[in-house]
């Protein structure tokens, strides 16, 4: 199977930010080291699990994957187009100020040239997506902030989905729901998995989400992957303390 | 009976602020004995943090109606003056929320705000003795040097060494009765850890009853001798932890326990 | 079309209101009952009365046909000053909002300095530029408005600039002009929507200003604001010369509040 990703060598800093006066005045440079010599990579089809806590760099991994974060050292290659990203908080992913339907077409209403769809064709393929994750038609004239957590995220699961992407990274996508809506947008996520046939980076802290979700695992702290292996080796044979110390937060039986 | 803290009967909360009224907590009935640790579990929207405010004393809007009864201690606390609420508020009853970003003060020294229900309900007071128990506030709940952390504000403390906070202040009167609306959710699975042992702790020194209102059953059942499972506003069940764990009676109580994630491929089923 | 009663009250009294004034002021373009500026020697400083309801002014002119003209050209100058500030205001907040660094440093700093000079001086300045006349008026009080509209949508796009479906926006794809104008700027419309009502009261505040001083509307040509002026020397011989004029301001000022305050609630 060949890789989808591969990440050699990442090292990301971040400098102190705030304004341009404040850096020319001060010389000091704040230097934070937010990703250690991170490398790992992803095999085309694969769901492969981040763990860690907040601040450890999992979303700061993510946006450099994404080339949201443009300054790095090291080596990221994603072997296909259009990445995309599902967030944790369903509340602030999609625009409120828009309709569910214009919100889902919009991926495919900036395409440029002769990728460019006529109105029939980006209803049709809307419609669609909406079936796969789903969700009913009528959900399009709605505004998001009438929707439940567990619709919102369906809804921009489908929106990414719908810029025709082989790769995608969920982050923290259930922890923002109830227990009983956790379990329906994984199963959805496995589902779309198995059909569509994406490569999913799947981000929690949880791990028995991660357990249920993935094949591999990384455990990540303070900017450095401590551990990556089969998620089972990991869960059975923890080799640092952190994971663990994890393992025992988690509860597992 | 000596020993019942609190005691509520058929409490009833509707929202009239829009068209059609909604109620959102029906005919709950429940008791809490001293030095209980009992579970509210239920989903968002299911009453819990509203059953917790009416219990607090926060719930006072002119567009809710109110119906029913909370003794705590034998006085009746739902319909009681503003004065006598205040009496009970961060005196015997603490409150700790979810969100510990805004629930402390940002432009406030933590000891400050540590030392505030001390201010009110213990004017006679010196300021070196409203001192010396913030810091040993601080202390019990295990922050490392508690003398450090007086003088800082919120934003320069992470997460749990808040929610810390909101507990030493939440506990410095003592009360008898504390209520933790979701105080874990915001916060890391190693810190929630942590601060579930933390209130266990607290709960055997100081046999401070605790309330404890959380979605998540795993914690619940780490903590709670008890539990009461609540879905739109009702009870569903209510009962010895264990026993709703291994024999959940009701259908729901059954699907949110169906609902933990197990260590279990969820591809193979 | 949604039903009349499902908007909320302020809604629905700010509408009324601003509707009467603007179908006086469209009635004050084509009619007036008397010639606004056309003086009548017998009737100077006269009372309300069935044939001038307003009274008559100084000059014998009949106040409510100057009403009628001078809500018009109110109206049409604070309509004016506001529509450049909240345009230029959109276009520097929303750039320097949303890519911040040196750009927005430089428009800061700029927006800083006109920020400090006050409106009427920097009106004084371009009037004597360029010349009276209400068009100059106009513009001085409408550039002088551009920082503080621009400092309003730049909060709000630092704020929204960050937010999870901008990123989604732009890993769909979406270029920045269109993330910028089409996914961000309709967001800050609530916020930019009652200041823009503020504003529009501060420009039938600055206007009467700087009418008071001579340098807005001309005479003999009327303006609420020019008229409250020349009425103050006869505040106490004839009180409905500055009271009806004033009391168009207020009802003005007022509708158009409360439509803010209506929309902000829906």
């Amino acid at each position: 199977m060949e890789n989808i990703l591969e990440v050699n060598g990442l090292n990301v800093y971040y400098t102190n930010k705030g304004s341009v006066l404040n850096k020319i005045v001060s010389q000091r440079e704040n230097r934070q080291h937010v990703l250690k010599d991170v490398s790992f990579s992803m095999k085309k089809g694969e769901i492969l699990g981040l763990v860690g806590e907040s601040g450890c760099g999992k979303t700061t991994l993510a946006k450099a994957i994404l080339g949201m974060q443009k300054q790095f050292d090291g080596q990221i290659r994603l072997h296909c187009e259009n990445p995309q990203m599902v967030f944790q908080d369903p509340y602030g992913s999609l625009n409120p100020a828009k309709k569910i339907g214009w919100i889902l077409e919009e991926p495919l209403r900036v395409k440029k040239g002769s990728e460019r769809f006529s109105h029939e064709e980006r209803v049709r393929r809307v419609d669609e997506m909406l079936a796969r994750v789903g969700l009913e038609e009528k959900i399009k004239e709605h505004y998001p902030r009438e929707l439940s957590g567990g619709q919102r995220q369906r809804i921009a699961i489908a929106a990414a989905l719908l810029c025709d992407t082989e790769f995608l990274i969920a982050d923290e996508p259930v922890s923002a729901l109830d227990v009983t809506i956790q379990a329906q947008i994984i199963r959805l996520l496995l589902k779309l998995h198995e059909e569509m046939g994406i490569s999913i980076l799947f981000i929690s802290h949880d791990l028995r989400v991660v357990y249920q979700m993935c094949d591999n695992v990384m455990i990540m702290r303070e900017g450095i992957l401590l551990e990556q292996g089969e998620v089972d080796a990991v869960y059975r044979h923890p080799q640092t303390d952190y994971t663990k110390l994890l393992l025992e937060a988690a509860n597992i039986e | 009976m000596e020993d019942l803290l609190l005691e509520i009967k058929d409490l009833n909360i509707e929202f009239h602020d829009h068209d059609v009224p909604e109620r959102v907590v029906n005919g709950l009935n429940m008791k809490l004995k001293r030095g209980e640790i009992l579970g509210i579990v239920g989903e968002s929207g299911s009453g819990k943090s509203m059953t917790a405010m009416a219990i607090a004393g926060l719930l006072r809007r002119h567009d809710m109606k109110i119906g029913g009864e909370i003794n705590f201690e034998g006085t009746e606390i739902l319909h009681a003056s503003r004065t006598e609420i205040r009496g009970f508020q961060g005196d015997d009853i603490g409150i700790i929320f979810q969100e510990p970003m805004t629930s402390l003060n940002p432009v406030k020294r933590i000891g400050w705000q540590v030392e505030e229900s001390l201010r009110i309900h213990r004017p006679e007071m010196s300021k070196a003795q409203r001192y010396a128990l913030a810091i040993d506030s601080l202390k019990s709940v295990e922050l490392e040097e508690p003398e450090k952390t007086y003088k800082k504000y919120p934003h320069e403390l992470s997460g749990g060494m808040r929610q810390r906070v909101m507990i030493a202040s939440a506990m410095i009167c003592e009360p008898k009765l504390l209520i933790a609306d979701e105080p874990t959710t915001a916060l890391d699975v190693t810190i929630q850890l942590q601060i579930v042992k933390l209130l266990q702790r607290l709960n055997r020194e100081k046999n401070t009853s605790i309330l404890f209102i959380s979605h998540d059953l795993s914690l619940v059942k780490q903590l709670c001798a008890k539990i009461l499972v609540m879905h739109d506003g009702r009870v569903v069940e209510a009962g010895d932890t264990l026993e709703i764990f291994t024999h959940p009676k009701e259908a729901y109580t059954k699907e949110l326990i169906g609902a933990i994630p197990k260590v279990e491929k969820m591809k193979q089923l | 079309m949604k039903k009349w009663k499902s908007y909320p009250v302020n809604f629905r009294i700010g509408a009324v209101i601003t509707g009467i004034m603007l179908l006086l002021i469209v009635v004050g373009f084509f009619y007036t009952p008397y010639n606004p500026t056309g003086m009548d020697n017998s009737a100077k400083l006269a009372a309300p009365s069935l044939r001038h309801i307003m009274g008559c002014d100084n000059f014998g002119r009949d106040i409510f046909s100057r009403v009628l003209k001078g809500m018009g050209n109110t109206f049409l100058i604070a309509l004016a000053t506001v529509a450049i500030g909240v345009v230029c205001g959109i276009i520097v907040g929303a750039f320097t909002g949303y890519y911040g660094g040196w750009l927005d440093e430089i428009l800061m700093r700029v927006n800083d300095v006109v920020f400090a000079f006050p409106s009427i001086l920097l009106a004084l300045v371009f009037v004597s530029i360029f010349g009276t006349g209400k068009y100059n008026v106009v513009l001085a009080l409408g550039i002088a408005f551009v920082p503080s509209f621009a400092r309003i949508v730049r909060g709000e796009f630092i704020k929204y600039r960050d937010m999870d479906y901008v990123k989604s926006a732009r890993l769909a794809g979406v270029s920045s002009l269109r993330i910028i104008f089409v996914h961000i700027l309709p967001n800050t419309m609530t916020v930019l929507l009652s200041s823009i009502m503020i504003g529009f009261n501060n420009a039938v505040l600055a206007e009467a200003g700087m009418s008071y001083l001579g340098i807005g509307v001309q005479p003999p040509d009327a303006s609420l604001g020019s008229m409250l002026s020349e009425a103050q020397t006869y505040l106490f011989s004839a009180p409905n010369y500055a009271v009806f004029p004033g009391l168009m301001i207020i009802l003005m000022v007022l509708g158009f509040s409360l439509l803010a305050d209506g929309i902000k609630e829906r």
